[in-house]
């Protein structure tokens, strides 16, 4: 089976720091990792050639700095990787995202299934695996929690807001995976030193035919400002001389924020 | 043009986009089987057209014919936004469809706006420390909007026109094989004055019943976070708060044995007073909370709803 797993690079958005006076956050600085889904994604990607056989191609869009990220995927057990780094890449949105990664897929070749976060950890639009459907012409998946491959179809249990649906469609397939669906495998010290003898494939959007695509700055979503989210709250902590005094306390202070009915 | 699988959703969809309008009619796309009925009922939530799509095929929500009819429906409409109800399904829809289109999209909209001219969409990024404003160039603009944003408005006797969508409905390659639904009573925590949430401080399942205790007491509902309801499945979807799951805004929110990550808080605080219990003094709930004690939710929690029966005479 040929799989195709997306990931990313995020910020670690824990360390991002908030200027109170101009609200601005500074990103600065902040240390990146790879978005914690898509270590997931990844997982189940190694997991379903370890049961099937086959290959998995791991593809990102990413700075160059990215290259520790993707020596992270490839010790989890991909084959290669394809780390497109080109400058013109760079501020891409969701499409223009999309498209990069559709034209690199294409250029990789045939495949089965191409595996994607639910979303990822620090922007979370989720947007990204369903343009690579469209823009490929898949069936798409999303949210699954479990995975299984049979005579040429994978079928799916997946969560929708009223439970948990079962589904399925025929390979090639795009799915987009949770977090419940494994946990992510830490590589040994053999793996993380075998990764760095596997191929990694980079092309520029010339390669990809993409130089008139919106994509990078040519994007159609752009970003006119962030600003920090700040609640201020008032972060007071009961007290009392025993846990019965405190607990009354904590009573009586939200009564009288008048919050109970 | 709005759309949600949702029809409350859609209801409050609608209302965004009178809002940013500018007098230009909106139109709202009804997809299904037998759903023209409720044409009447868009129409007084501010739909000036409604396109109706309906076909047994289109009785079960697929994102493939899905996509496909709202695809002819912006061809006869040409709206210049088309903004989608930002539930699960609504959010693998919408990029679905403006690739579709050839167009961006953006996900998740909290604030809609027009700046020179300009749509701009507010959303919340990096796990709730801040707010993305962001602008489309191409057109249409896609997005989704959060539900429980918007306040859906009716008015009685608005007029508006019902057209049939002409389509052809392609087979969709995925199917729907199986499902169920959790066996819980329908929770919606996004009416809710008052929620009481619990995390992983709940050593097991049975516990929970401390917490339904305690809601019980103030008449609230129960929340929680994300590993309670995806990993562990101790509550259904509709009581996880946060990023991915729900958006509240009680009037009291009382966080249990929950340590505070930015995921959750993010679904949390537009709540007007915040009480958090947990073990850890050092929590970052805390630096989120309005009120808190460091202690054993096993302790305070039943001493908590004790004093509360008594206090509110239950």
């Amino acid at each position: 089976m040929e799989v195709v797993v997306c990931f990313k690079q995020a910020v670690n958005e824990g360390e991002i720091k908030v200027d109170k006076g101009s609200k601005k956050i500074i990103l600065d600085g902040v240390p990146t990792k790879i978005s914690e889904f898509d270590r997931n994604a990844v997982e189940e990607a190694v997991r379903l050639k370890e049961q099937y056989g086959g290959r998995v191609t791991a593809v990102t869009v990413a700075p160059p700095e990215a290259s520790k990220v993707v020596k992270e995927v490839l010790a989890m057990g991909c084959d290669q990787a394809v780390h497109l780094s080109d400058a013109g890449y760079n501020d891409s949105d969701s499409y223009g995202t999309a498209l990069i990664i559709a034209s690199a897929i294409k250029k990789i070749g045939k495949f089965d299934l191409v595996l994607c976060a639910e979303g990822s950890s620090d922007i979370y639009s989720s947007q990204v695996g369903p343009s690579i459907a469209e823009a490929l012409d898949l069936p798409q998946i999303t949210y699954a929690r479990k995975i299984t491959v049979a005579e040429g179809r994978v079928r799916a249990e997946r969560t929708a807001e009223e439970g948990v649906e079962q589904v399925e469609a025929p390979l090639p397939c795009l799915v987009t995976v949770s977090s419940e669906i494994n946990s992510p495998r830490l590589p040994t010290l053999v793996q993380i030193m075998a990764a760095s003898r596997k191929p990694v494939l980079r092309w520029t959007p010339s390669e990809l035919g993409l130089d008139s695509a919106p994509i990078g700055a040519n994007s159609n979503v752009r970003l006119k400002k962030v600003e920090a989210l700040t609640v201020e709250r008032k972060g007071v902590f009961i007290q009392g001389d025993s846990s019965s005094e405190v607990v009354e306390n904590l009573a009586r202070t939200l009564l009288k924020e008048g919050v109970l009915k | 043009m709005t759309y949600s699988e949702d029809f409350e959703t859609e209801k409050e969809i609608l209302k965004a986009a009178s809002q940013i309008s500018g007098g230009a009619p909106v139109a709202a796309a009804l997809v299904g089987q037998e759903v023209r009925p409720r044409a009447t009922e868009l129409i007084e939530h501010g739909a000036d057209q409604v396109f109706v799509a309906e076909d047994a095929s289109l009785a079960q929500f697929n994102v493939e014919t899905y996509v496909g009819t709202l695809e002819s429906a912006a061809a006869q409409f040409t709206p210049a936004v088309i903004l989608l109800g930002a539930t699960r399904r609504g959010r693998e829809l919408a990029p679905r469809l403006a690739t579709r289109l050839k167009t961006g999209c953006v996900a998740d909209c909290i604030n809609l706006r027009v700046e020179e001219d300009q749509l701009t969409m507010d959303r919340v990024v990096y796990s709730g420390k801040a707010v993305a404003s962001l602008v489309c160039t191409s057109r249409p603009v896609v997005c989704s909007v959060k539900p429980h944003v918007f306040e859906k408005e009716r008015k009685e006797g608005r007029r508006g026109e019902v057209v049939a969508l002409d389509l052809k409905v392609r087979d969709p390659r995925s199917k729907v094989t199986g499902g169920h639904e959790r066996p819980t009573a329908k929770v919606n925590l996004s009416e809710a004055k008052i929620i009481v949430s619990v995390g992983r401080g709940m050593k097991k399942k049975e516990d929970i019943a401390l917490i339904r205790d305690l809601a019980n007491v103030l008449g609230g509902e129960v929340g929680c976070t994300r590993p309670l309801s995806s990993d562990l499945g101790w509550l259904s979807e509709e009581h996880h708060v946060g990023i991915s799951g729900m958006s509240v805004k009680p009037h009291l929110y009382l966080a249990i044995g929950i340590s505070g990550q930015l995921q959750h808080v993010v679904g949390m605080r537009d709540s007007r007073v915040v009480a958090a219990i947990n073990i850890d003094k050092d929590a970052p709930i805390f630096a989120a909370s309005d009120y808190c004690v460091v202690g054993d939710l096993y302790q305070v929690v039943p001493a908590l709803t004790k004093s509360f029966k008594q206090m509110l005479n239950k």
